[in-house]
């Protein structure tokens, strides 16, 4: 979508207002997942494999049929038997099907079996220990680069899509392969070439709020269903096609939600709940506890890199090749190929090449987690050059500077880039008085750059105005990250109404066309982009009664700070009309006003971000703490400044977590070692340091305030940024994530010798 | 670099997949195309020239 109408001056977007939610969340208004009940209510639990990997050979439910309080038990059975299975998963339903509930085979640790609806939540689970499963177990493997050894089990054969060349392992299912130049050429022009090996663990986007419904679904094929999602027509649309119902038929509604990062982009428990309502003819609501969050739910990917750079004295990058392996549990998905194409994208490369492997193992699905892939590429490719500035003692900010994207570069991925900000956040950074702050004994600076695509999808706005001269607008993505302010504040610039006086509402799959999931850092952008469109709809519509009103021609009538006014002196001499007098007798004027925008926005505007880290290492305990930090990124335009902050400051607060001590641990026996916040350590306030941002504007051209949406790229490099502090700390490069203290103490002693 | 006829991006996926029959696969899993470096994520209605620079990827999402 081309914009030529790109707006300068503004009024209310980049102002920091109340956030419209405040008060909901404080008094404990707001209505999350678990926080709706209906009469009749049953409660729903699931039965879950406790192996890896294993045959069902047979359920028993007759002890659970049996008790008094249990009204409904379901396997696969009682989901469509018809979807079609196709390799690599371009056609997800089956993926989806088979995740949500097994087949033939538990394919890991918690992957879900049966489930009961009972009349309290007590007798669920007491039901739920009632059903007898037969297993035959089976082989299993839950590291990525055993899974790709010749000697693996197989998980599934035909897994693998036309993109996998022959010879590689059956549980290499998907593979990616770009680049450009000749990197031989280029290693060989380098002083000095450093190549690595790097591994990252799985992580849980560790979302406070677990996964939540109530699900209500009739005979008549007809369902109503509450949920904590980051996208209800997603939702609707896969369980209609799981459960075999019309899509029509089945309104969702998204409930507030307590964080998604991307873990809510998918379905886990929907379709288990309308099952069992069907069958037992009554509500069911169903909500996770943590354990189950952990065991089935969707972490990120966890990944085995090989990364190889060369670069001249003077800092010029002369080739780079990158290897990623990426395994994303018991199905295909795992973003290898993003893995992949973010990997040297900060880099204005002459010879690059970079492989992509999606890895099936038996761990569960895994599912997006901001900018899903990137990060861990960012702590590979990052830390060689870290490494590199080492070795030939150059300044990082320098070497990033002299080899960084601009505008016209082309990508690591293929095209050129368009305007970006990669050099304004890397000046910024350079300048920030925290680049030059003097260290303490002990302590380490990193720094890393970081990218993301970002993406537009399927986006639907409706704008009311009310007879006061209010307005109302319906938006299909749920916020996730402040997005009903910022709505309101483009709204607010268009119909130059204050702020205060516009309420946004995320509204139901009935209510407005198919929205895309909240995903991708899309919704400031899309929505964004929708919202302005529909107040612009509603604008034309004032402007039109205005005209009438005064006898002159509709195009004689502009709209300026909230009011009619006549186009130009030669239109007529009439006072400005504001938007209030116009909405007051607009039912007697031609009725009701509102405005509409429906489009698939295709401008997003790829982002870049550059963060600055200072560690410090115990060296008797490994135990290392992230000492101060700033985060430096393009926004674009920041609509909320204050919400744009807070993802900076989410993104790196994820990713000091990531970094230093989250990790899905596996058992040999295959199980989840960890599936408790006791044992899973996200960072806590305590953990953290004051979180410094500056926001960098440098507008994209696709959005007609320039907006780019924040919410992934801040989490692109802080595994790198503070894996390259830890490591100037410690004086070890530390290479496996996370750098807990038992690998912080490993890598001291091998050091020592 | 291949040629092929096409004035939307729609249009270049047709004849690709016409023209090189093992490019079916790839696109009908899901590609995205940059025009002149603006990433158009599944958009098969731009329209395109021939001056510019068409590049195919792996269809793009996020989390």
């Amino acid at each position: 979508m081309a914009l030529d109408d790109q707006k300068s001056t503004l009024k209310f977007v980049g102002t920091r207002p109340e956030r419209p939610d405040g008060l909901d969340k404080v008094t404990g208004r707001a209505r999350f997942g678990a926080d709706t009940t209906a009469p009749g209510m049953l409660f729903g639990a699931i039965v879950r494999s406790p192996h890896a990997h294993a045959r069902i050979v047979k359920i028993d439910v007759s002890k659970a049929e049996a008790m008094e309080e249990v009204k409904a038990v379901v396997t696969r059975a009682d989901f469509v038997n018809d979807l079609e299975y196709t390799p690599g998963g371009a056609d997800e339903f089956w993926n989806v099907m088979e995740n949500v509930m097994a087949g033939d085979t538990a394919l890991y640790d918690g992957h879900a079996i049966a489930a009961v609806a009972a009349t309290s939540a007590l007798a669920a689970r007491d039901a739920v220990k009632a059903i007898e499963v037969e297993y035959e177990v089976l082989p299993h493997v839950t590291d990525v680069d055993k899974a790709m050894a010749s000697d693996a089990p197989v998980i599934r054969e035909g897994a693998a899509d036309h993109s996998v060349p022959d010879g590689l392992h059956p549980n290499v299912v998907r593979y990616h392969e770009s680049g450009h130049g000749d990197v031989e050429a280029g290693f060989a022009e380098a002083d000095l070439v450093i190549e690595d090996h790097f591994t990252t663990e799985a992580t849980h986007q560790g979302y406070i709020e677990p996964h939540a419904c109530l699900a209500s679904l009739g005979m008549d094929g007809k369902g109503e269903l509450w949920c904590c999602t980051q996208g209800h027509w997603y939702v609707q649309k896969y369980c209609a096609a799981l459960l075999g119902i019309d899509t029509s038929q089945l309104r969702v509604t998204a409930s507030e939600i307590g964080g998604g990062f991307g873990g809510k982009t998918t379905v886990f428990i929907e379709p288990v709940a309308l099952a069992l309502s069907r069958k037992a003819n009554r509500p069911v609501k169903l909500v996770m506890n943590r354990s189950e969050v952990f065991r089935a739910t969707g972490p990120t990917a966890s990944a085995s890199m090989d990364i190889k750079i060369g670069m001249k004295k003077d800092g010029t990058i002369t080739a780079a090749e990158g290897t990623f392996r990426l395994q994303g549990g018991a199905f295909p998905g795992a973003p290898c190929e993003f893995t992949a194409m973010c990997a040297f994208a900060p880099y204005a490369l002459t010879n690059v090449r970079q492989v992509g492997y999606d890895v099936i193992t038996n761990r569960p699905k895994q599912a997006a987690y901001r900018a899903p892939g990137s990060p861990m590429a960012a702590f590979a490719v990052e830390s060689v050059i870290d490494e590199l500035c080492n070795q030939l003692g150059l300044d990082p900010v320098d070497v990033r500077l002299k080899n960084a994207s601009r505008e016209g570069t082309k990508a690591s991925y293929g095209p050129r880039f368009d305007r970006i900000g990669l050099v304004e956040t890397l000046e910024a950074a350079k300048a920030h008085p925290h680049y030059s702050a003097p260290l303490e004994k002990g302590q380490g600076r990193g720094i890393s750059c970081g990218f993301w695509f970002n993406h537009g999808g399927e986006t639907s706005v409706s704008l009311a105005l009310s007879e006061d001269g209010t307005a109302q607008i319906s938006v299909g993505t749920p916020d996730i990250g402040g997005s009903r302010s910022s709505m309101a504040l483009m709204a607010a610039e268009v119909l130059g109404i204050a702020y205060e006086n516009i309420r946004v509402t995320i509204a139901d799959t009935a209510t407005l066309g198919y929205n895309d999931v909240s995903h991708g850092s899309r919704v400031t952008y899309a929505s964004g982009l929708a919202t302005i469109k529909a107040a612009e709809d509603a604008v034309q519509k004032l402007c039109k009664r205005a005209a009438q009103k005064w006898g002159i021609p509709e195009d004689a009538v502009k709209w300026e700070d909230g009011h009619a006014v006549p186009s130009g002196p030669n239109a007529g001499d009439f006072d400005p009309l504001p938007l209030r007098e116009i909405t007051a007798t607009m039912g007697s004027t031609g009725g009701p006003i509102s405005g509409h925008f429906e489009a698939t926005p295709e401008g997003a505007g790829v982002s870049f971000a550059t963060h600055i880290v200072d560690s410090e290492v115990d060296p008797e305990t490994g135990k290392t703490a992230v000492t101060r930090y700033t985060v430096i990124q393009d926004a674009g335009k920041a609509v909320h400044p204050t919400y744009v902050e807070g993802q900076f400051q989410g993104g790196a607060a994820q990713g000091i977590g990531w970094a230093l001590n989250e990790e899905y641990i596996y058992g040999d026996d295959g199980r989840l070692q960890n599936a408790v916040f006791l044992d899973y350590r996200i960072p806590v306030a305590s953990d953290l340091p004051m979180i410094d941002t500056v926001i960098v504007e440098v507008p994209n051209p696709g959005h007609p305030f320039g907006v780019r949406g924040v919410g992934e790229t801040s989490i692109c490099p802080p595994l790198a940024a503070i894996a390259n502090a830890v490591s100037a700390a410690a004086g070890v490069r530390m290479r496996s994530l996370p750098m807990s203290p038992p690998k912080i103490l490993d890598a001291l002693d091998q050091a020592d010798g | 670099m291949v040629e092929v006829e096409a004035s939307t991006t729609g249009d270049i996926l047709k004849a690709l997949q016409a023209n090189y029959p093992g490019l079916q696969a790839p696109i009908s899993a899901g590609v995205s195309i940059a025009i002149d470096g603006r990433v158009y994520a599944t958009s098969l209605t731009e329209p395109v020239s021939p001056d510019q620079e068409i590049y195919l990827m792996q269809r793009l999402k996020g989390g």
